[in-house]
């Protein structure tokens, strides 16, 4: 079983690989997750099939890239077994043809075949991409093909099914976009425009609409909505450049269709009612940001204003499966482990966020930086508040103090669908510390403290990390519920780790032990259950 | 250039402006059929988007009378009961049935007749409004074994005697299995929901105990249409701690085919331990 369905797919490799040896160049990537996992009730590490069942868990990407006379061309070989990334609570085993392209540069025209990642403007309307940690690769699989109608103007177009794993998604997506580039004023004080448009349709499958109409069928009386096979995006953006100032702005408008409304409330036959239903309404974004940046400082300040933008190839499908547009989030993205502990979910349906970031660079020793995050609903209620100082001190080559603080106030309750929780509210001293012994050896100290008397209540983190370039990398943390809310146990969650760098090859080895939590990637976040067990990384280029 | 831009534009507006013709959505209609389904939930008191789920599933009560099974599974995953909670409804038998029905994505998760429907990717459905369609294929398919049930129910022994009666309609050939369960509604205790606690939550199909395998009782590879079988179990409930009340409990018993990895079931019945 395991041969005949790879086994087309490494002749293709071979054969790939034969011919890089005369002429071309040939690349590729392998990236291997190996989960052991270790039942631990005391943290919540039960109650998955991982920790019942299957006790090891793998993930596996290689990607194989030819490029040949302007030609380029790639597959990637998916393998999963026992994965928590699809469904973090279930396991998921699958292999398979996790992408392959083909594309080629005609003059003015670009055409590309397959598995196609692109974006319109800052993706709100559409944008393929992949997301590894949540599992998450939403590349259209169809055709794209842009032309360069003058030197600035580029009109592009595709079309295509969603990819969803090993197979696809119903609906069809189509899009174009004409996006350019105009330069005006004088010399020394130009000032110049990118602007563009972007269209998308998304038409239903006669399957996706039967699935909706057997949906609206059981709503009673005026709660029953209207479908239809079409539904229009567009999105005007455009970039303006003056010295050292960047404002981009873009405004995305969908049409009327039917999505899913968490909040919706629904009444049933019974005449009981409930949350959640199918709306039909229209959706729109506007997103906009500022830059400015000299020597000394930089600022940026952006907002974005979201009103029922659930777009998906699929309505019915869960979760952040189907997405077609990308949401850009609003906080910033921390680091570290307790500061990035309340990290908020984009909220698709009803949000309005404002977020601005300062830095100021003092001298070629001290820098500061400071950003406030502001995200509440359209009806006012706030989702998240954040509050982050941060300075930084190097010593020419020798050492590096990173230090500051981070006030959080996180709504639970939305996020994570705890009923009846009070709003987090945290904050967070920490510290970072890196002192190079010599060229080669390096030791960096974090030490972190998160104050609540919410969700689990107060912790400190500490880590000690020491480098022997070029090739070791050893780390020792530990996270501790210093002061547990609700009476619950002091346990302390150890990480002991190594890394082994050798060429483009990195190979990692963790002990973890970790807390229930959200977990970001590329601005889209989850909750996860608690982890305990050994990681194994593996990461190669050649 | 510009004038490209501005044809680009008009051509959009041009698309959007075009008027489609709205899907027509048929009305429900009733089904007659003798079949009855099981529609099993896994659920829990922590689970903050279960009582939507339940209160969808006595929805589908009302729509199909007497031709729907109702259970909910408390297996493990969000079922610890709360420190203010009165009950745990957890047991062995629970916590394997609820591993047994997996994958599921997520709580609540519901099965029809422990089919996989052409549309669905996993035996499990998430999308609670479309149970009632799964439901009325389910009705439609061919009726092929009928289930009749009587019970005895001493008052004061608390004794419970149920004889089955199992009457092919036709010859059948697989791997099957009969599985009988006892459940218990109107208990009433706390409840996650959307943005709340319900403290006084009426929980209503909570399995409470197997009387058989928690994947049913091997019985028979083949049925002769008309060959009648009968089988009987007898057990004495616990005693009354606020919940046990047999009053509110139901024996639940079906017939599923487990051949070839499957769990498909055929029939199932439901009778009061104590009729009015």
């Amino acid at each position: 079983m395991f041969l005949k369905t790879w086994l087309p797919y490494i002749l293709l490799c071979l054969s790939i690989a034969a011919s890089a040896q005369d002429r071309g160049s040939f690349s590729g990537t392998l990236q291997t997750n190996v989960n052991f996992f270790v039942k631990d009730a005391a943290i919540g590490a039960v109650n998955i099939p991982q920790y019942d069942e299957g006790l090891t868990g793998v993930d596996t990407w290689l990607n194989l890239n030819y490029s040949f006379k302007g030609y380029n061309a790639g597959v990637r070989l998916d393998f999963f077994r026992n994965s928590n990334l699809l469904i973090p609570t279930a396991a998921y085993s699958a292999e398979g043809l996790g992408k392959a392209f083909i594309n080629k540069r005609f003059d003015k025209l670009f055409v590309e075949l397959g598995y196609i990642y692109s974006q319109i403007g800052s993706g709100i309307i559409f944008r393929s991409y992949e997301e590894r940690p949540l599992l998450i690769d939403n590349a259209l699989v169809g055709a794209r093909a842009s032309y360069d109608l003058s030197e600035n103007w580029t009109v592009s177009g595709f079309a295509g099914k969603q990819k969803n794993q090993f197979s696809l998604n119903e609906g069809l997506v189509k899009g174009g976009s004409i996006e350019g580039y105009y330069a005006t004023g004088s010399e020394d004080t130009p000032i110049s425009f990118s602007p563009g448009i972007g269209l998308v349709n998304r038409t239903h499958s006669q399957q996706t609409v039967d699935r909706l109409v057997n949906i609206v069928r059981q709503y009673i009386g005026e709660e029953r909505i209207g479908l239809k096979y079409n539904t229009y995006l567009a999105s005007v953006f455009n970039s303006l450049n003056y010295q050292d100032l960047t404002f981009f702005v873009e405004y995305a408008y969908k049409s009327s269709e039917a999505f899913r409304d968490p909040t919706a409330i629904r009444t049933e036959l019974t005449g009981k009612q409930t949350f959640g239903k199918f709306v039909n309404e229209p959706g729109s974004v506007l997103y906009t940001s500022l830059n400015f940046g000299d020597k000394k400082l930089g600022v940026t300040v952006e907002m974005k204003r979201t009103q029922n933008f659930n777009f998906k190839s699929d309505p019915t499908l869960n979760g952040v499966m189907g997405l077609v547009g990308y949401l850009p989030p609003m906080s910033r993205e921390n680091t570290y482990r307790l500061t990035s502990r309340y990290t908020p979910t984009t909220q698709d349906l009803s949000e309005l966020a404002l977020q601005t970031e300062i830095r100021y660079r003092y001298n070629k020793k001290l820098s500061a930086l400071a950003n406030f995050a502001r995200i509440t609903s359209l009806d006012d209620e706030l989702l998240y508040r954040e509050y982050f100082l941060q300075f930084q001190y190097k010593q020419k080559r020798k050492w590096l103090l990173t230090a500051g603080v981070q006030s959080v106030n996180y709504n639970q309750e939305v996020f994570e669908v705890k009923p009846e929780v009070p709003l987090v509210e945290t904050i967070t001293p920490f510290i970072d510390f890196l002192y190079r012994i010599t060229n080669k050896r390096s030791v960096r100290t974090e030490l972190q403290y998160l104050r609540t008397e919410q969700d689990f209540g107060s912790w400190a983190y500490g880590l000690v990390e020491v480098g022997l370039a070029p090739h070791w990398l050893f780390e020792l943390s530990g996270m501790y519920n210093i002061d547990p809310a609700k009476g619950g146990d002091k346990i302390f969650y150890p990480t002991v780790g190594a890394v082994y760098n050798y060429k483009t090859h990195r190979l990692g080895v963790r002990y973890v032990k970790q807390v229930e939590g959200i977990v970001c990637a590329g601005g889209i976040c989850r909750l996860e259950p608690a982890f305990s067990g050994v990681k194994i990384t593996l990461n190669s280029t050649f | 250039m510009r004038g490209v831009f501005v044809k680009f534009i008009v051509v959009f507006i041009l698309c959007s402006a075009c008027t489609e013709k709205e899907i027509i959505i048929p009305p429900f209609e009733p089904i007659i059929s003798d079949r009855v389904v099981l529609v099993e939930e896994v659920t829990g008191v922590r689970c903050p988007n279960c009582p939507t789920g339940s209160a969808k599933i006595e929805s589908l009560l009302d729509q199909f009378p007497n031709q729907v099974v109702a259970v909910g599974i408390h297996g493990s995953f969000l079922t610890q009961p709360y420190s203010e909670s009165k009950f745990d409804f957890r047991f062995d038998a629970a916590r394997e049935l609820e591993n047994f029905l997996k994958p599921w994505e997520g709580k609540p998760a519901a099965f029809v007749n422990r089919k996989k429907f052409e549309n669905e990717p996993i035996l499990s459905i998430s999308e609670f409004d479309l149970l009632s369609t799964y439901v009325a294929q389910e009705l439609n398919e061919p009726h092929q074994i009928e289930i009749s049930m009587s019970i005895d129910f001493d008052l004061d022994s608390r004794a419970l005697e149920i004889n089955l009666g199992i009457i092919p309609l036709a010859d059948l050939n697989g791997e099957f299995r009969l599985s009988v369960m006892l459940t218990e509604s109107h208990i009433i205790d706390r409840q996650a929901n959307v943005g709340e606690l319900i403290e006084a939550y009426e929980h209503n199909h909570v399995l409470r105990m197997m009387l058989t395998e928690f994947d049913g009782d091997s019985f028979n590879n083949s049925f002769v249409r008309g060959d009648l079988i009968n089988q009987s179990f007898s057990v004495t409930l616990p005693e009354e701690d606020g919940s046990w009340i047999a009053e509110n409990m139901e024996v639940v018993a079906f017939i599923s085919n487990h051949e070839n990895e499957d769990k498909e079931v055929l029939q199932a019945v439901s009778v009061p331990v104590i009729s009015n």
